[in-house]
């Protein structure tokens, strides 16, 4: 082994062997910067932003936003603020140490060296949007709507002539045409934003509380049970006391049409009445039952089964 | 690079060569494509294993698809965020969505579900988009357990709410501006639970839609898992009160620290719970079993599994759990310090090509782990694979226990007494309204000594363990020349308790185990068992055990019916050097009536103890009565029988079970059979020998010097030999099982010596406490 002791290449083994020996026990010795990165920053922090998914930013935008700023990283790192809207919150890196995030930022300047921070281009396409067939066939999708519960249905009978279903008050909350709704929002913010309705609202159940199918004898609040699926579309179904009610969506020849049965154990008394919004853009036909001051009242006998017939006016 | 240099470099690092010398050796991974039609967006929300072997996972968007023969398929749509599954048959699952548990079925088998039955949807949202909601495990009776998460101060509320708002005795009205307005959010607390019961284990009855409320102090409880012993495990995410994320053993009524939840603690009229001061939060809360140490093994656990006995070699039947951010499974090894449960927590299966963003696991096909990933907008990855277990022989760590001087680290094969480093630190973490904590007083470890005997490792650390720290040791050059070195070699360990040279008498908790009657109390009376309920149910016992194989199944259908709760059963089986025997067909029977009941099966072993032969034999046919019932989800106990028995006392029931090695398999203490054969030995050390194996006891009067049954099986109270002795050691070693009253040829009239026995148990219970 006589060659190792020529000085230059002896200091290289013996500095390559030491890095091994480091490497291969585990080192209770400091851990290096690079390891207290990926331990902690890199789940989070890529080097370049260039693969999904994308959490926090980049070291080559933090090399830049601190430049010659290290106080200022260790501050933000030990205590961070929130700067971006639609990021989520990072957590206190206070368990890591003033010393290893200093040797991060060191770290940090070296592997971004020669990168130049270029800001990210806005508005981002989602990469899972419905193609023209899909996007038309009838189908439902629980998601945040807005002005109904946080516990709602969107259903559409054809990708064109949609509703909005509320399992807490146990009613369709408003009908609208032109489209479905994209869902993109709020599937990329965690559920921190509404589905955007696609199209316009044309009909509006009363926003009041008290505005679920209503009888004198009826004087639980609506329970929702659930629903089966025929040929794509819904039949919700909920009671109310001891009254089973059932409202199948349907499709007839693009009208939007909700089936209500009712079924109860004991005898309705006297009429039923299911509230209804503003019709000035609303072309509705019910299959019984007479409109009287925005609300639709039948027997008892008409409720056992009822249609009501939603399209736009022309 | 010269040959030189490497000898130089082996010399320097005794690098030994071996079949296993990390996780990529001992399992691999396999990339299962995404669904392409329809291509969808493939964060996986949970996922489930159907009776014929295939997947079934529920992605992000609320899409359910089969995963058949490498082909996905899709059988249900149009859910919001599944976080939970559990799988009832092959046409029906159970899915916690957001906003609710629902029945999804396949009624007419045509290949995709028709049915949405919402088995429960009225726990509050608030419409913030923190408010996850976790499960579905199932608990003995068949109710879920589902967990709520809190809602986060990055957002607010909705106008509209499910459920009813609650802030601590402050008005709906006030409270709702400040979280409707973005800028107000600024100085409220950092997660909220505002609508019920945000931050809380429920148990929903799916037949009546009705949810109990179990603990609290949660924050964002991704992990819920029965166990198959019955214990309900919950993790916790790394974030405002909570120093780093943990695993919770969760009992009932128990607030886990987490303030925001307390709100909807029946009669809450203190305020705000983050307004109060922190010791007196700190006095209300119960602690957790482990800590996960943030960064240096998991930041945000995900979903917990227990591990089946067979295809993951040593880990069978541990307990493991996955990881949003950091690339690894974790493993849990728990352990009973004075009564508390308390353990560590390892990396496990941390191959190379794993990823981060393991969110839900379930078991495929034997040793194979089939993960869902997802990312949100937080750190992750999408899609599933699969996660094999190969049989390569290696080293494990097995069991890590406290001792008075540090540690005692049991692994699965003997270790070669070469020089073994310990290194590693000490330290606490704050329980405080800051997120997160940093380490306090972190501690350098050094060990006095290290001894090994076998498979043990003996750990004496120059400064004895303290309670409230968390050790993080890692033990270098541990290894043997049959299975190369121990490379999972780090484990985390969280001594809440820690021993102290004497007994803390106080610290120990109340003993109150259920009593039962043995069923010979009737053999041969002509009791209905109508007749035996009432007179059980009379007497105050919690029910019956020990029910004899002959015409098992129909007494078992019986008693249920009368609605007397068993507790055991009594079977046994033969050996011989070459074999052994039991009624495997009418014990079959028995297990799959009483199936996730949490019954026992009691288990005696016919044969000669003398000789290696039998006693292995003894030991394959605990293992395979042991799996039979672990398919049911039900436990087993050897049964000491005095005579021609392979293990008439305690201590040789506990070397078989220890040898069979079934996460399923304790022990039982009977003492007639104690005071028959061993009469001089003491007690109290057969008992704390038995350790957390002890899962049963059985119990009778008897007279001081008995030596038949007639003078060892009497009415508790007329003579009570050892009953003094035996309730303080349980209460001792924090025995948390059932008592079964032995009465095996009682002559007398079991209407009056049950209730006597009864009666004076209720008086030995009470003078023990």
């Amino acid at each position: 082994m006589n060659f190792l002791y020529r000085t230059g290449k002896y200091k290289r083994w013996v500095q390559a062997a030491m890095v091994l020996a480091l490497m291969t026990e585990s080192s209770f010795a400091a851990p290096s910067a690079k390891k207290v990165f990926e331990q902690n920053c890199m789940a989070c922090h890529q080097v370049e932003n260039k693969k999904d998914p994308i959490v926090g930013p980049s070291l080559v935008e933090i090399s830049h936003l601190y430049k010659k700023n290290l106080a200022g990283f260790v501050k933000w790192s030990n205590s961070p603020g929130k700067k971006r809207k639609n990021a989520i919150q990072m957590p206190s890196m206070a368990h890591v140490g003033n010393e290893n995030l200093e040797a991060v930022y060191v770290w940090m300047l070296d592997v971004t060296k020669g990168k130049k921070f270029v800001p990210e281009k806005p508005k981002k396409v989602d990469p899972y949007a419905l193609n023209k067939s899909e996007s038309s066939l009838p189908r439902l999708q629980r998601i945040f709507l807005s002005d109904s519960s946080p516990a709602s249905i969107a259903v559409t009978i054809d990708g064109q002539h949609s509703l909005c279903w509320d399992t807490v008050s146990c009613r369709m909350r408003y009908v609208w045409k032109g489209g479905f709704i994209d869902g993109y929002p709020y599937w990329e913010r965690n559920g921190n934003a509404f589905a955007k309705l696609l199209g316009e609202i044309y009909y509006r159940a009363p926003m009041k509380q008290d505005s679920s199918l209503m009888n004198e004898k009826f004087k639980d609040p609506p329970k929702f049970r659930g629903y089966k699926i025929v040929a794509g579309l819904p039949i919700f179904y909920y009671s109310i006391g001891s009254h089973q009610v059932s409202e199948a969506i349907k499709n007839r020849n693009g009208n939007l049409v909700i089936q209500v049965k009712i079924q109860s154990d004991e005898t309705i008394e006297g009429s039923v009445r299911y509230p209804l919004g503003d019709l000035v853009k609303t072309q509705l036909k019910h299959s019984a039952g007479k409109i009287e001051e925005g609300v639709l009242v039948l027997t008892a006998k008409e409720a056992a089964g009822f249609e009501l017939t939603f399209n736009l006016k022309k | 690079m010269s040959k030189s240099f490497i000898i130089a470099l082996l010399a320097a690092n005794t690098l030994t060569l071996s079949a296993a010398d990390r996780w990529d050796d001992v399992c691999e991974v396999v990339n299962i494509p995404n669904p392409t039609s329809p291509k969808i967006d493939s964060q996986v929300g949970a996922v489930g294993t159907l009776p014929n072997g295939d997947i079934i996972t529920a992605f992000h968007r609320g899409e359910v698809m089969v995963l058949s023969k490498g082909k996905w398929k899709l059988w249900a749509s149009g859910l919001h965020e599944p976080l939970g599954m559990h799988v009832e048959n092959q046409h029906s699952i159970v899915v916690v969505q957001r906003s609710e548990l629902t029945r999804i079925s396949d009624t007419d088998q045509d290949g995709m579900a028709d049915s949405y039955e919402s088995l429960c949807n009225n726990w509050g949202m608030s419409g913030n988009y923190h408010e996850f909601a976790f499960g579905a495990s199932t608990a003995a009776d068949g109710d879920f357990y589902v967990a709520l998460g809190t809602a986060s101060s990055g957002a607010g509320v909705r106008k509209e709410i499910r459920g009813e708002w609650n802030a601590g005795g402050v008005s709906a009205e006030d409270t709702k501006k400040n979280y409707l307005n973005a800028t107000k959010r600024k100085g409220l607390q950092r997660m909220y639970g505002r609508v019920p019961h945000r931050g809380w284990v429920i148990k929903i009855n799916p037949k009546t839609g009705e949810y109990k409320p179990i603990a609290s102090g949660l924050r964002t409880p991704h992990g819920v898992c029965v166990t198959a012993k019955g214990d309900l495990y919950v993790n916790d995410n790394q974030g405002d009160w909570l120093g780093s994320s943990k695993l919770y053993k969760i009992e009932q009524g128990k607030f886990y620290g987490h303030p925001a939840s307390l709100v909807w603690t029946k009669g809450w009229d203190r305020g705000i719970p983050a307004n109060l001061k922190p010791s007196d939060l700190d006095a209300m809360r119960s602690k957790s079993v482990c800590f996960l140490p943030q960064g240096d093994l998991a930041n945000s656990p995900t979903q917990i599994i227990e591990l089946p006995a067979k295809g993951f070699g040593p880990y069978g039947g541990d307990l493991i759990m996955g990881d949003m951010n950091q690339s690894r499974l974790v493993r849990y090894l728990p352990e009973m310090v004075n009564g508390k449960e308390q353990g560590a927590v390892l990396a496990f299966m941390e191959h190379s090509k794993l990823g981060r963003g393991n969110a839900k696991i379930t078991v495929g096909e034997e040793g194979t782990l089939y993960i869902g990933k997802t990312h949100l907008s937080w750190a992750g990855d999408s899609g599933m694979i699969a996660l094999k277990y190969k049989q390569v022989a290696h080293l494990a760590i097995k069991k890590i226990k406290l001792t008075e001087k540090g540690f005692q680290v049991t692994l699965n094969e003997p270790v070669d007494a070469a020089k073994i480093g310990l290194s590693g630190e000490s330290y606490s973490l704050n329980y405080h309204k800051k997120y997160g904590s940093k380490k306090v007083n972190p501690t350098t470890l050094k060990a006095s000594s290290v001894k090994v005997n076998g498979n043990v490792i003996e750990i004496d650390l120059e400064k004895p363990p303290v309670a409230g720290q968390i050790y993080d040791i890692s033990l270098s050059g541990v290894g043997s020349k049959k299975f190369g070195k121990l490379f999972e070699k780090r484990f985390f360990y969280t001594a809440h308790q820690v021993l102290t040279q004497k007994a803390a008498v106080n610290d120990e908790e109340a003993l109150s185990p259920d009593l039962f009657a043995f069923e010979n109390a009737f053999r041969r009376r002509n009791i209905s068992t109508q007749e035996q309920a009432g007179i059980l149910k009379n007497a105050g016992y919690q029910g019956i055990g020990s029910i004899s194989e002959r015409g098992a199944l129909a007494k078992l259908k019986a008693y249920k019916t009368a609605g007397l709760k068993v507790y055991s059963i009594y079977a046994g089986g033969e050996v011989t050097e070459k074999g052994y025997q039991f009624q495997r067909q009418e014990l079959s029977e028995s297990m799959n009536f009483l199936r996730g009941s949490g019954a026992m099966i009691e288990f005696y072993i016919k044969g000669d103890k003398g000789n290696n032969a039998t006693r292995q034999q003894a030991v394959k046919m605990m293992q395979e009565v042991a799996d039979l019932a672990n398919e049911k989800g039900l436990r087993v106990v050897i049964y000491p029988h005095s005579g021609n028995y392979v293990t008439p006392t305690l201590s040789q029931a506990t070397t078989i079970a220890k040898q069979a090695n079934r996460k399923n398999l304790g022990v039982m203490f009977n003492l007639c059979h104690f005071l028959k054969e061993q009469p001089q030995a003491s007690l109290k050390e057969e008992l704390v020998n038995a350790g957390d194996l002890l899962w049963g006891v059985s119990t009778s009067g008897a007279e001081e010097n008995g030596k038949s049954w007639v003078q060892l099986i009497k009415p508790l109270g007329k003579d009570s030999y050892q009953q003094d002795e035996l309730l303080k050691t349980l209460k001792h070693v924090g025995y948390k099982g059932a008592i079964g009253l032995q009465c095996y040829q009682i002559s007398s009239d079991p209407k009056i010596h049950l209730k006597i026995s009864a009666d004076s148990y209720k008086d030995l219970l009470k003078s023990v406490n």
